[in-house]
């Protein structure tokens, strides 16, 4: 049985085909913002400067670090800091700045006996874990220090270099934690911008769920063309959607924007879909030309299509790639 | 000659407390232009229309939001060097701890105020001077306090492998975030920077700067001991008005709060410290009440109308009178023109009181940068003051050099600041 004759599963995968396309599109739009104004940068900073600040010691490591040259260097501008600090470096300018701090070398002398270290970036971190205050950053900073030199002993002997590549290392390692969870904070924000931004997008170019699942249902042309559209596309839209827009610079984003623009083209070309300025709801002549009950019809098709649009357009691919998976060759 | 600024900040909104806003609006209201402002056409736009609108408290959150969000101390020290014409002027940065005004913390805490602008001294040892926020609220107190301080001051700073300087030149007070300077807290402090001729600056505005939000602490630790006069103070009482639209905006227990800590500024709560130095510790404090009353207050002292309404504090005084009275009793103590020096009326009648013997040698230049920025930028301010001081002639030299140079020298001069860094 050819799964795609099916009617309900064909209109399906037509219907995720334009949600795929359009999520693709917000998630463009958004990127541009969002990298113009540095926001991934900014989130991470305050980010940041909620987790490291240490209450019981009276300070936020977090503004040092980012006042610190090593990481300062990597910002576009003052208010746009970088959203990428390798985590190696996240590592060596902490053991740095809490080495170096005033509040540390005001207090080391109290804890120089009980330390062994010749390196003074050894020397003076480690004081800062025995003279600062306990706190969350601190109480890991000794963690990790401690698990250090305990890997690093061998027959009762410290191998200084050691200690410091396992330092380095476990803080490296705390940072890539740290980050992790900050891409699950901001994708949980890009959610919801990206739903409000598919409702306006929707909403003035009409991207309307409900009107195109009738058209599907109603046209098996139209519902053929988007799927043979799909199927010579396949690999480019994947590899757009997987493409990690984040890393990208303004030259590719540039390039990927162009060539979305003329698939878009060519798509229109054999497929008429009632997308565009030209069906916005805006627009006087459509909005006269319907009845309450039609514009509030509307309003649930583009309520959709921004919901459909916050999950980004990789759970959409991601999602006609297992159901094509699933359909057996001779079906497809 | 090397010539200075007494009186600057550096600090910038992460070292402000978080809710600072809601000091002085209601919280709703606070909360919109607090996220408005997180973008800099945001925070710009809203400096201008504060900046507008009547009264100081605007201005001074204004004068925040042109400095920016998000900028560090780094920025706005680079941005106070370029509007100098002189490569060599050095600055005091006051920094100021502000974490108990009853405003919330601040995003970098105290400590880390500390750390970032040791981190711009390190850039800039010899152009700039930093003197240590201080306050009896700290956990520590007495000698410990005393110690702590001390070992603030002795640590030296590395700047690189062949120098290392004192990283701190003095302290500063600022009362009206919750105490007086007659707190008990403060006394071995204060006589451990007496014995060591560290200079000490306190803000001496009439009714203005940054006051505590805190109502109940305001009304609990009003009345208070004062060890030096070994006397409990029955005045001031929590001082209440009550106006017709700061009580439909919310904010007239803030305007409540801004009068009574007045009481913490007033020149005369300073006498009976003053006194026990001079006359019982046998050494007097160097101490600087900065702004020398305010420009209304200078006005006023020198026969221009001024129309004020009501003299809150204890005197029920001029200050700017008060601190000239103090000023003739006690050798060491000085005042600066910072923020008052904006108004280029006050500049006669400051260089009128500059041929006076009695202060020609205890007047000093400063201007309150960044706090100054709504009112008129400071690379105008400086220039004319600049103009009219050295258009002044004073002993051998102009008003400049005496108020710039010679004044503030004197004041900063101790075991670490022998007149250069070391």
């Amino acid at each position: 049985m050819n799964l795609l004759s099916t009617p309900i599963l064909s209109i399906a995968i037509s219907i995720v085909i334009c949600w795929a396309l359009f999520a693709m599109l917000c998630s463009m739009i958004h990127e541009s913002v969002t990298r113009v104004k540095a926001e991934r940068g900014r989130f991470m900073k305050q980010y940041l400067l909620q987790q490291l600040h240490d209450y019981p010691n009276d300070i936020n490591w977090a503004k040092l670090l980012y006042a610190h040259g090593s990481i300062d260097l990597l910002s576009r501008a003052v208010n746009k800091p970088t959203s990428n600090i390798p985590p190696e470096l996240f590592a060596s300018v902490m053991i740095d700045i809490v080495g170096q701090s005033q509040l540390v070398q005001r207090k080391k002398d109290a804890a120089a006996e009980a330390i062994r270290y010749q390196n003074p970036l050894l020397h003076d971190f480690k004081a800062a874990t025995l003279v600062l205050q306990p706190s969350d950053v601190m109480v890991s900073l000794k963690q990790f220090m401690d698990n250090a030199e305990l890997r690093a002993t061998v027959n009762g002997t410290v191998d200084e270099s050691k200690v410091y590549e396992l330092l380095l290392a476990n803080i490296a390692q705390w940072f890539t934690e740290l980050t992790g969870r900050i891409t699950e904070w901001y994708q949980k924000k890009t959610r919801m911008r990206l739903f409000m931004l598919g409702v306006l997008i929707a909403l003035l170019i009409n991207v309307d769920s409900i009107q195109l699942f009738n058209l599907f249902s109603k046209d098996d042309n139209s519902r053929g063309a988007i799927l043979h559209f799909y199927q010579q596309n396949e690999e480019w839209l994947e590899k757009q959607a997987k493409s990690d827009t984040a890393q990208a610079d303004m030259q590719s984003m540039m390039q990927q924007t162009q060539a979305y623009e003329n698939k878009m083209d060519s798509l229109s070309q054999s497929l008429k879909l009632p997308v565009g300025m030209g069906y916005s709801i805006i627009k006087r002549s459509v909005r006269h030309a319907m009845s309450w009950n039609e514009i509030w019809t509307k309003l649930l098709g583009i309520l959709i299509s921004g919901f459909a649009a916050s999950f980004g357009a990789p759970f959409w691919f991601n999602l006609l790639k297992r159901t094509n998976n699933n359909i057996p060759k001779r079906a497809k | 000659m090397q010539y200075y600024n007494v009186h600057s900040h550096v600090f910038t909104m992460d070292n402000a407390p978080k809710r600072f806003l809601h000091m002085y609006l209601p919280d709703a209201v606070a909360n919109a232009i607090d996220t408005m402002t997180n973008t800099r056409p945001g925070a710009l736009a809203l400096a201008w229309l504060l900046s507008k609108l009547p009264g100081t408290a605007g201005k001074r959150y204004a004068s925040f939001l042109k400095i920016g969000k998000s900028c560090g101390q780094l920025d706005v020290f680079e941005d106070l060097l370029k509007q100098y014409n002189d490569p060599d002027i050095k600055f005091v940065a006051l920094s100021m701890f502000m974490e108990e005004c009853g405003a919330g913390y601040s995003t970098s805490g105290f400590a880390g105020q500390i750390e970032e602008l040791l981190q711009v001294k390190q850039q800039y040892p010899d152009r700039l001077l930093v003197f240590l926020g201080l306050d009896p609220r700290w956990d520590a107190k007495g000698k410990k306090l005393k110690d702590m301080v001390a070992g603030y001051f002795d640590t030296k700073l590395r700047i690189n492998a062949s120098r290392s300087v004192y990283p701190f030149v003095g302290l500063k007070l600022y009362p009206s975030t919750g105490f007086y300077i007659f707190d008990e807290r403060l006394k071995e402090t204060l006589e451990w920077a007496a014995e060591n001729e560290v200079p000490v600056l306190s803000h001496c505005n009439y009714l203005g700067g940054i006051y505590n939000n805190d109502t109940r602490h305001l009304q609990s630790t009003l009345n208070f001991y004062d060890p030096y006069a070994r006397k409990m103070y029955d005045q001031p009482v929590y001082q209440k008005e009550s106006h017709f639209w700061k009580k439909i905006f919310g904010t007239n227990t803030a305007n409540n709060n801004k009068i009574s800590c007045s009481y913490f500024l007033e020149p005369a709560s300073y006498k009976s410290m003053l006194h026990y130095f001079k006359y019982a510790f046998k050494k007097e404090l160097k101490l600087c009440l900065a702004h020398y009353g305010g420009d209304r207050h200078i006005l006023a002292a020198h026969g221009y109308p001024i129309n004020e309404r009501t003299l809150y504090g204890v005197e029920k005084k001029n200050w700017c009178s008060q601190i000239q009275e103090l000023m003739q009793e006690f050798s060491n103590l000085y005042t600066d023109i910072s923020y008052a020096v904006h108004n280029t009326k006050v500049h006669a009648p400051v260089f009128d009181d500059l041929k006076n013997n009695m202060f020609t040698n205890r007047l000093l230049f400063g201007t309150d940068f960044f706090m100054t920025e709504q009112e008129i930028p400071e690379k105008d301010d400086y220039n004319k003051f600049k103009s009219d001081a050295l258009a002044q002639p004073c002993g051998s030299g102009t008003a400049w050099d005496q108020m710039a140079g010679h004044n503030v020298e004197q004041f900063l001069h101790s075991k670490y600041y022998p007149g250069r860094v070391v």
